[in-house]
């Protein structure tokens, strides 16, 4: 694609609207400082991508301080290759940015403008992952080489950076994308597989239980055989023996298993029922010959013994009371007795400290001896207990508490044997009642001892029967589930057959998924090292291109070859530009130490152009040079323009000067040599705030291209 | 240093330098640069672009004397035959050579070779000129650019040229395409290398 012309309005040092034609091989843009030229490069850059690195990559600085409209708007056309022709228009009102792209005669929806025009300029961006940020690099590094950054290449960037950026050039990210896709790839793959992995015990465990069960089946074969007669004879018995009746099933269908075993429930309800009636029987037996021995004591004679004993013990209290009475009385009267004679004894005692001829109270005369032998004998007279009153109520006690005793042991007797009594009435109902529960009937004039024994055997009997019924019944059980076994195990050989298929089938697809990812990793291994291989590969494609274009420009008397080294460091690729002296075989990696700045910026441009024509596929098949060399020596100048002359035939050129005399020079060296070539001039003066005054002239071919050789 | 020997003829290098100049697209002027110029020592040739007169001279001192003449009789053959009002007028080139070595003059070499005034100058001596090779190389400047070559070793996509890289010579070329296929139809890529795989 190549540039036709550009439309600018309020943007940059454009206040108004300019109209530039581009539609030539070569465009020389001649301008002082300030005028303009460089806001027509980055016009046609914020068209292509958005963005304006150098500006910071945001909108805002693009947006012209005397924009007569309030807003900044670019119109691209481009064209050539055969393709349709492309408008794409930006604007921005200082709050967003739109952008609209008409392919040919059709607009592109808003939403898909940048891809759209990404996939007409430069398809080999979108392997990138960002493709819009890959474009602007590609055109930065390639196609435009800005003023304030020619050296950035050869001088800021590190030897990594300038392996990225060729990397990004020559669309070797695809490379990085597709080793990432990839590994991606594989990573989910390898998810997979551990899934896989997982459920590989699960049947593996499924193949050993079903081998497991197979081999128990096995084991428990049918012993003998069940015939439908023995089948359908054990149901008529169990029919006889009190089962109730149901449709019977053929022995060898999976209902019969059912029947039988609820036959063999109600079998034993049944025997359950009878073995409680034997038990009943026979305890109703022992009940009945328990009863037959009665109670013997006589209530009456017991009830009057008792009678006669309650009439003593209460005369014999009454007795006992009037005693103790008595002997209270007769203690009293010994009390006083008692204080009387100790009243005499302490009046002898002080007396007889008192004896004296006379008496000491009445001072009469006395028997002195008579009276000491009296008051002696008083003193030391005793006093004698009353005991006959106290032994009758001892004996009288006495008397009544053995009547109680033998009141309280008649009592006892009287109440046991009527208890036992009552007891006894209480069984003989009880049992009569038993009787009548198990269906003894009374009128029948059957004794009940010859009831009990003929009922007896009945029910053991029956018992015996239901017995043999149930075992039979247990046989056919067995016989009935080690037939069902039987259909199982053909069931489960079958299915064993099955999971150890799908086991080895899943063993064998697992194998098979390694070694797919074994194969993956190994690319992915050998892609980490492709990209930088190809970059490398390509640089040294590149290299022989970039020396002719340095020794055209031969900016050093020595250094006159360049080269463009590259190497693999810790799995990085790195790039550095080396200059050569081929006489004295000297070496430098870094340029812009032994070289003058001017030097140097010829370096860098010889750089930049064997990168715009060497790498191949670009989003313009164009080289736009800001005003790229100053202060460059004549012959390198004139070296630099023969270069650019020879370059206007792979390149649209676009080139800028702020040098008046030196665009001239670029306008004649330049000029088209054969009919229908345009070299186009751009003169920008005057500039004020709606833009600079603009000069557009076109330099005409020569009639005759060969002059001298006639 | 590599001063001692010559390796060319002068007779070989205006030959090789008129082949390259011819092949580049210029033509030989069969009137030459003048009379005073033998056809063995100074040559004219024209293409689109410029004139450019070669000239070779058995020594260093002959040539450090005789290029002025050089580009005067370089001059007057141009305005001889191109208007002053043409463009062409300007485009003068005057090619020096000597298969005999400047020695100590280098510096003279260098300010000859930096005279712009009239014509470029393009100098070399038997220092530079050793092979056919630096003849060519000399004259570059005046040649179209050839790009083509560096272009046609770059495949339009990187990833067709994957199987030729050493990194992947290890890898089975069918199964690169088929992960680069996947990879550009968006489809899972080792589904289809296992696919791919299985088949085999």
């Amino acid at each position: 694609m190549r540039l036709k012309s550009v439309t600018v309005q309020g943007f940059r040092a454009f206040g108004g609207s300019a109209a530039f034609d581009l539609d030539a091989e070569a465009v020389v843009i001649v301008g002082a400082n300030g005028s303009g030229k460089t806001s027509i490069f980055d016009a046609i850059l914020w068209a292509l991508t958005g963005k304006v690195m150098r500006l910071g990559g945001v909108d805002a600085p693009v947006l012209s301080m005397w924009s007569e409209s309030g807003e900044a708007s670019v119109q691209l056309v481009l064209g050539g290759n055969g393709g349709e022709a492309l408008e794409v228009s930006r604007a921005y009102d200082g709050v967003r940015s739109r952008m609209t792209l008409t392919v040919g005669e059709q607009q592109v929806p808003e939403a898909l403008a940048n891809g759209t025009l990404i996939q007409h300029l430069w398809p080999v961006g979108l392997n990138n992952a960002d493709a819009s940020e890959a474009i602007a690099v590609a055109l930065t590094r390639a196609v435009y080489l800005q003023q304030d950054n020619v050296r950035d290449f050869i001088d800021a960037d590190s030897d990594e950076d300038r392996f990225r950026a060729i990397s990004e050039l020559i669309g070797a990210g695809a490379v990085t994308q597709l080793q990432a896709a990839l590994e991606r790839s594989r990573n989910q793959w390898t998810r997979a597989t551990t899934t896989m992995n997982q459920d590989l015990p699960t049947q593996q465990e499924r193949v050993q239980v079903l081998e497991t069960e197979l081999e128990r089946l096995v084991s428990s074969r049918p012993e003998g055989e069940v015939s439908e007669r023995d089948w359908r004879e054990w149901i008529a018995a169990c029919l006889d023996a009190g089962v109730s009746g149901r449709e019977v099933p053929a022995w060898t269908s999976t209902a019969a298993a059912t029947v039988a075993d609820e036959v063999m429930r109600e079998l034993g309800a049944v025997q359950k029922q009878l073995e409680r009636r034997e038990v009943e029987l026979q305890s109703l037996s022992a009940e009945q010959s328990r009863l037959t021995l009665q109670p013997t004591m006589d209530l009456a004679e017991l009830t009057a013994t008792v009678g006669r004993l309650t009439e003593q013990v209460d005369a014999s209290r009454k007795d006992l009371l009037l005693l103790r009475q008595q002997a209270a009385e007769q203690a009293r009267l010994e009390t006083l007795r008692a204080d009387h004679q100790d009243d005499l004894k302490r009046l002898a005692a002080i007396a007889i400290r008192h004896l004296d001829e006379r008496c000491p109270v009445c001072a009469q005369e006395y028997d002195h001896e008579a009276t000491r032998n009296r008051l002696e004998a008083l003193i030391s007279s005793s006093q004698s207990p009353p005991e006959a009153g106290s032994s009758a109520v001892a004996v009288a006690a006495q008397a009544l508490s053995a009547l109680e005793s033998e009141l309280a042991a008649q009592q006892g007797e009287l109440e046991k044997t009527t208890q036992v009594n009552r007891d006894w009435t209480t069984r003989v109902a009880y049992i009569d009642k038993r009787f009548a529960d198990l269906g003894f009937g009374e009128g029948k004039g059957l004794h009940r001892g010859d009831w009990l024994a003929s009922e007896f055997q009945s029910a053991h009997a029956r018992l015996s029967q239901i017995r043999q019924l149930r075992s039979v019944g247990d046989r056919l059980l067995l016989e009935r589930a080690r037939l069902a076994d039987s259909s199982r195990r053909s069931e489960i050989e079958k299915e064993l057959e099955r999971a150890k298929a799908e086991l080895s089938g899943l063993d064998v697809a697992i194998a098979e998924r390694e070694t797919t990812k074994e194969l993956a990793t190994k690319m992915i291994d050998a892609l980490r090292s492709a990209g930088d291989e190809l970059v490398s590969e390509r640089l040294r494609a590149i290299e022989p291109l970039a020396r002719r274009i340095y020794r055209r420009i031969d900016p050093h008397p020595a250094f006159t070859n360049v080269h463009l080294k590259s190497w693999l460091l810790r799995g990085k690729g790195h790039m550095a530009p080396q200059l050569e002296d081929p006489v004295s075989q000297k070496v430098t990696d870094q340029p812009g130490l032994v070289l003058s700045s001017s030097q140097a910026n010829a370096v860098a441009v010889a750089i930049f152009l064997a990168v715009n024509l060497g790498v191949g596929d670009l989003p313009l098949d164009a080289a736009m040079l800001d005003d790229p060399l100053q202060s460059l020596d004549d012959v390198n100048l004139l070296g630099l323009i023969d270069l650019l002359r020879r370059v206007k035939k792979e390149r649209q050129l676009i080139v800028s000067t702020h040098d008046t005399r030196f665009g001239q020079l670029l306008a004649r060296k330049l000029r088209p040599t054969v009919p229908g070539g345009r070299t186009a001039v751009i003169e920008l003066r005057d500039w004020r705030p709606g833009g600079p005054q603009i000069l557009e002239r076109s330099v005409q071919p020569t009639e005759r291209q060969f002059q001298v050789v006639a | 240093m590599r001063t001692e020997s010559v390796a060319l003829s002068a007779t070989q290098i205006m030959a090789a330098a008129a082949s390259i100049l011819v092949g580049g697209g210029y033509r030989q002027a069969q009137a030459g640069l003048g009379d005073e110029w033998t056809d063995e020592s100074a040559r004219l040739f024209e293409d689109p672009y410029s004139v450019v007169a070669v000239l070779v001279f058995p020594t260093w001192a002959e040539l450090k004397e005789r290029w002025p003449q050089a580009q005067a009789s370089l001059v007057t053959a141009i305005t001889r035959s191109i208007s002053s009002a043409d463009p062409k007028v300007w485009e003068g080139y005057l090619v020096l050579l000597t298969p005999s070595t400047a020695g100590p003059d280098r510096a003279i070499l260098d300010s000859v070779r930096r005279d712009t005034s009239r014509v470029r100058k393009l100098v070399a001596t038997g220092e530079e000129l050793r092979h056919l090779l630096d003849v060519e190389q000399l004259l570059s400047g005046l040649l179209p650019l050839d790009v083509h070559h560096a272009q046609k070793m770059l495949p339009e996509d990187p990833l067709n040229h994957l199987p030729s890289l050493p990194a992947l010579r290890n890898v089975p070329r069918d199964a690169i395409k088929l992960i680069v296929d996947a990879f550009r139809d968006q489809q899972p890529m080792l589904d289809r290398l296992h696919q791919a795989r299985k088949k085999q």
